[in-house]
């Protein structure tokens, strides 16, 4: 291969990689998702749970 | 060394010790880890009527479970206090998937739902709650805005029974400027909630002058008939001035109606309207026969006829999870 060709398939190579979406790659190996491992320690406070409370009307929507 | 969460469409990047966008997920010594795992902030047993399932059980207890952190961060989010917040904020109870299921049984709960926020982002939690829950019988409920990635969403539906999928806009620039996400991603969610066999229905909150064009209600309602089809329940939300929205007045009736009457005209048989008590707006009605099926008066069952999945005076199939 001469020089030019070979900066021709270089260049155009690396401007194909410049541009790529990194999420679209993601998206294309959807076997490699990564699940989250549990976490042993929540890090905000802890509150008991109030089982009489869990019938009381909810504040949230949804 | 930098890892990358693959749960939903904004693929975080996480540097050691540093959290995604939602908050909640955080890479701890190159592991993501799911910090709100078993630390749900918020349990509360509602009417499946407030998710909003119409069609799904209705007049049945649900245990709603909810952990702090969200993918999207909506300007008019209603639960911000828990959504839009780090877990070091929010006091949470310790409880497992395991026990979400107990709780819920305790209580005759026909089902679970993960919802408040959003499952996305405590996406494991509500998986092995799931599998928890299915063990003992009952049934499963995703409330959600829908900005998962493919994988992910196609496993949790495995143990779904009903969605209830919030699409906030028609719009790629109302989900940017407002919700800090696109609109691709949930359009395909929904696709890949309905053709898994998880009963659907979907939610459009209408913000004054953001989102309550007459085209892009006309747009929202003509594609959910092509892609989702004409059963599918739509419910028309009514927005009160929340978070950072505090500018906007509350949805008029007129415009709630008007979108009611352009769903209706572009063929959709079940709409309803929401946060709005007091008309009939609330009511099922045959699409065949047009008789009135349910009465509701805001969370409460009135009246309900159908019998075995169908209209008892024309013998139409209402879609839904009847019993």
């Amino acid at each position: 291969m001469d020089r030019r060709k070979f900066l021709k398939i270089l260049s155009a190579a690396s401007l194909s990689a410049a541009f790529a979406p990194v999420s679209t790659f993601a998206r294309a190996f959807p076997e490699k998702m990564l699940i989250a491992v549990k976490s042993g320690k929540y890090p905000g406070r802890i509150k008991p749970i109030n089982e009489a409370a869990l019938q009381k009307r909810a504040k949230w929507l949804g | 060394m930098k890892i990358q969460c693959e749960l939903c469409p904004k693929h975080c990047i996480i540097a050691p010790g540093q959290s995604g966008d939602c908050r909640i997920r955080v890479n701890m010594d190159g592991k993501l880890v799911a910090v709100t795992y078993g630390y749900p902030c918020s349990l509360h047993i509602d009417p499946i009527e407030k998710k909003p399932l119409f069609h799904f059980l209705p007049g049945s207890k649900v245990f709603s479970v909810a952990t702090v952190g969200c993918n999207l961060h909506c300007k008019n989010c209603q639960n911000w206090e828990i959504s839009q917040q780090s877990p070091v904020n929010v006091p949470a109870y310790k409880v497992s998937p395991r026990q979400v299921a107990e709780i819920s049984e305790k209580n005759r709960c026909e089902s679970v739902a993960y919802t408040y926020t959003d499952p996305a982002v405590f996406y494991e939690y509500a998986l092995d709650s799931s599998i928890e829950v299915k063990k003992k019988g009952m049934k499963n409920v995703i409330v959600t805005a829908g900005y998962f990635n493919q994988k992910p969403l196609k496993e949790l539906c495995r143990y779904v029974d009903a969605a209830n999928i919030d699409l906030k806009a028609f719009s790629d620039k109302f989900y940017r400027d407002v919700c800090s996400a696109t609109l691709k991603p949930v359009l395909d969610s929904m696709i890949t909630v309905k053709s898994s066999g998880v009963h659907l229905e979907v939610t459009n909150l209408l913000l004054p002058t953001m989102n309550d064009s007459d085209k892009d209600i006309q747009a929202l309602c003509k594609w959910i008939k092509e892609n989702l089809g004409a059963e599918v329940p739509l419910h028309f939300s009514r927005f009160f001035p929340q978070y950072r929205m505090k500018n906007l007045p509350p949805t008029s009736i007129k415009t709630l109606k008007k979108a009611r009457d352009i769903a209706i005209d572009t063929g959709l048989q079940y709409v309803y309207i929401g946060n709005v008590i007091g008309e009939n707006w609330e009511n099922t009605f045959c699409p065949r026969c047009k008789k009135e099926l349910i009465q509701r008066h805001g969370y409460l069952i009135e009246k309900n006829v159908i019998k075995d999945g169908r209209c008892p005076y024309c013998g139409y199939k209402i879609y839904g999870v009847w019993s």
